[in-house]
């Protein structure tokens, strides 16, 4: 077999398997398996008919039409699977641009931070009999924490385009697993440098995580290629 | 005799799968051989739609998988290797008494015999 019928066979794999909604493991594991039954059939068929894209034309006929099979293999992904790739899905894809990265994280962490507005309010509720000085200290209060959120909701965008841009740049060397440590122990030590502020920290760890997907990813795929 | 297209073994091939694997464990495409060696080759199945009914029976408990040690052939790609649980046993045992009431049924009604 050549490495124009495994890539087309890799193709017809990626076809069924690369728009069901589920976690990057179980995509990877239907993945092999499919391939591996591709590869089976394309030799039972090379062997019969004694020509390789013949056998290729015959192999895809066998497998079955790739968008429904997508279909089938999407029913067949468990709910909370489909929910922890929704998750996944806010990290860091090979490829992905920085700005739709950032513009990811906004929308995630403006959705967390609404969160906390319901229970300002309670607070805020509580204390509408207090005097007019109370009041002011506390509306300062309040003027502080929008303020606070905003830039950390910022902050927190500009290191995603930042991340985004440095994985995007040094992505493909990072399918070598001893740079891909090199620079998860950079991102630990940022951890280290920002673990006076407590977001800092938080966001830098967040920041770790995302990286090391992107490790994994960048890694399977260059394996998969 | 006519062959039997994807469409008619739909609702049945979850069936048909834990009874080629009461057999003995076997991957994907040993399984469709013995499908095929079954059903006197009338059964024309789309091979990939074997996978997702093996998904989901595994997600059920009704069949174990583990991927094969060794890479088959020379390109890397694993296959896994399915077999009955005890579980699956009991489906099975369940699936060919709703399988022998649909035919008696269904059998009465068209006028045909079993």
């Amino acid at each position: 077999m050549n490495d124009v019928s495994l890539k087309a066979l890799k193709v017809i794999v990626e076809r069924a398997v690369g728009p069901v909604r589920a976690t990057m493991a179980r995509k990877r594991r239907m993945r092999e398996e499919l391939l591996a039954h591709l590869l089976a059939i394309f030799d039972e068929e090379a062997e019969k008919l004694g020509d390789e894209q013949a056998a290729l034309e015959q192999a895809k006929q066998r497998f079955g039409d790739a968008r429904e099979l997508t279909s089938q293999l999407q029913q067949a992904v468990p709910r909370w699977d489909r929910c922890r790739s929704m998750v996944e899905s806010m990290g860091y894809r090979p490829g992905e641009s920085a700005w739709h990265l950032a513009a990811k994280h906004f929308l995630a962490m403006l959705l967390i931070y609404l969160l906390w507005v319901p229970m300002i309010e309670l607070a805020f509720g509580g204390l509408r009999n207090l005097g007019p000085l109370e009041q002011r200290v506390w509306a300062l209060w309040a003027v502080v924490a929008v303020g606070a959120v905003v830039f950390l909701a910022l902050f927190n965008v500009i290191l995603s385009v930042v991340l985004a841009s440095l994985l995007d740049k040094i992505g493909p060397i990072l399918a070598s697993k001893r740079r891909g440590r090199i620079l998860l122990a950079v991102l630990c030590g940022l951890v280290v440098v920002c673990g006076l502020v407590p977001h800092f920290t938080g966001a830098a760890v967040l920041f770790i995580l995302i990286a090391r997907q992107a490790v994994k990813q960048w890694r399977y795929q260059a394996d998969w290629i | 005799m006519k062959p039997i297209h994807g469409d008619k073994l739909r609702g049945h091939l979850e069936t048909l799968i834990l009874s080629v694997l009461e057999r003995g464990e076997a991957h994907g495409l040993e399984i469709l051989h013995r499908l095929d060696e079954a059903g006197c080759g009338l059964l024309h199945l789309k091979e990939g739609s074997l996978y997702p009914a093996l998904y989901r029976l595994e997600e059920a408990g009704k069949i174990q998988a583990v991927w094969e040690e060794e890479p088959h052939g020379r390109r890397g790609a694993r296959r896994r290797i399915y077999r009955l649980t005890a579980k699956g046993k009991r489906e099975l045992a369940k699936g060919r008494l709703e399988w022998a009431s649909f035919v008696q049924i269904i059998s009465g009604i068209v006028g045909a015999p079993a």
